[in-house]
């Protein structure tokens, strides 16, 4: 029986079109979609929708403080969020990240990186966006160290930033071969 | 002038002023309306006297008859007015069972479900017959999801005979084709909630047994 069962499950996950070779996202929370989710889910679309009001009027402090306060709130399953949630979460961290670079505070723009892909270890957007964003923050203290004239932090910076771009395009290379299977690369 | 304003004008002109008694009966009205004084509390009384009938007082013949005829009519013998009331609410606060079997068929006759991944079946019954069964009260079919049917309504379901169907939670990584762009993370939320928003009221027909 447990043979058969590993081997219904490990047939639906080779059958699986969904971009991820390290899980299968269907059995991540094995709970169907209900009122908790919803709500977190209401909660994070007018969170950052006030973050939006707020970019607009250019105060991206309180739109940092919007948004940490989703971040910092409760989210449904506790210590172990349902997908949904973990990636709702992520793509939070990484607007926050954008965020606090624009505003100088490139630490704490790198802590919500490195705190957003641990909620996204598999090859997804979420993940290579929060590359994408940790290329964007590296380039932005390039430009702040390079203009205190500290050349030498600024270009170890950039290099930062080019691994973390070079990064975010071999993951969303991988998450587009997974969408699209007979996609083959351009030819050079 | 337009000819809206003209219109105004002319009905304003054809307005006849109220007669004395009647204004001050109207303004008195508008001005108990706005700021009510104190009631007396002995015409108080009197008007709560006049509105209540003696709710312990002996019914009359008249009310003998009515509610015989009622009694009847709700036992199937003749007609009565308030029958056909006293039935609508008693049937919405306890539906008898055979109506509810009948609506459940409505039900099911009404909604045709398309067929779809993205759900987990859970199965009972008859293999728990078997002893290898027992040790395993439920079988898991995963069936996964195909990108193209993330976009549409997940929870559309196939039902199987004697099995619950319920969208479940998972990535929302086929929601997006496009590339990620931070200025656009308020859409991708929106989606994301407007999709599962969808897979919850899909998932709390197939609750209720509208699946």
């Amino acid at each position: 029986m447990v043979f058969v069962l590993l081997a219904a499950l490990a047939t639906g996950c080779a059958r699986s079109e969904a971009p991820s070779t390290t899980s299968c996202p269907e059995l991540d929370a094995g709970k169907p979609v209900d009122p908790t989710l919803l709500a977190f889910l209401s909660r994070a679309r007018a969170a950052h929708h006030l973050a939006d009001s707020h970019e607009q009027a250019k105060d991206l402090k309180a739109a940092v403080e919007v948004l940490e306060l989703l971040l910092q709130g409760p989210a449904p399953g506790g210590a172990s969020p349902p997908p949904e949630a973990r990636e709702v979460l992520a793509d939070t961290r990484a607007r926050v990240a954008s965020f606090q670079s624009e505003l100088g505070n490139f630490d704490a723009a790198m802590q919500h990186i490195e705190a957003g892909l641990k909620l996204v270890p598999d090859v997804t957007y979420f993940r290579g966006h929060l590359f994408e964003v940790r290329g964007l923050v590296e380039e932005r203290r390039a430009n702040q160290l390079r203009e205190a004239h500290d050349e030498k932090a600024a270009e170890a910076a950039k290099q930062r930033a080019l691994t973390a771009f070079e990064e975010a395009m071999r993951i969303q290379e991988q998450v587009i071969q997974q969408a699209v299977p007979g996609a083959a690369p351009e030819p050079k | 002038m337009s000819d809206e304003r003209q219109n105004s004008a002319g009905t304003d002109a054809e307005l006849e002023p109220l007669e004395p008694q009647l204004e001050r009966a109207l303004a008195e009205a508008l001005r108990a309306a706005w700021a009510p004084a104190p009631l007396d509390p002995v015409l108080n009384e009197q008007l709560i006297e006049a509105a209540l009938e003696d709710p312990l007082a002996p019914p009359s013949e008249g009310e003998l008859v009515e509610s015989a005829r009622l009694r009847d009519a709700l036992e199937g013998k003749g007609v009565h007015p308030d029958a056909d009331l006293a039935r609508a609410l008693r049937n919405a606060g306890a539906p008898d069972a055979l109506a509810e079997q009948r609506a459940r068929e409505l039900a099911h006759g009404a909604v045709r479900p398309a067929r779809s991944g993205n759900v987990i079946f859970v199965a009972f019954g008859a293999a728990a017959v078997t002893a290898l069964a027992a040790a395993a009260a439920a079988m898991l079919f995963v069936f996964p999801a195909e990108r193209k049917d993330e976009a549409a309504p997940a929870a559309a379901v196939a039902p199987l005979p004697g099995a619950a169907a319920l969208a479940q939670s998972r990535s929302t990584a086929a929601l997006f084709n496009e590339k990620f762009e931070t200025a656009q993370t308020s859409d991708r939320i929106d989606r994301i909630a407007d999709a599962r928003s969808r897979e919850l009221r899909q998932n709390r027909y197939a609750q209720w047994g509208l699946r």
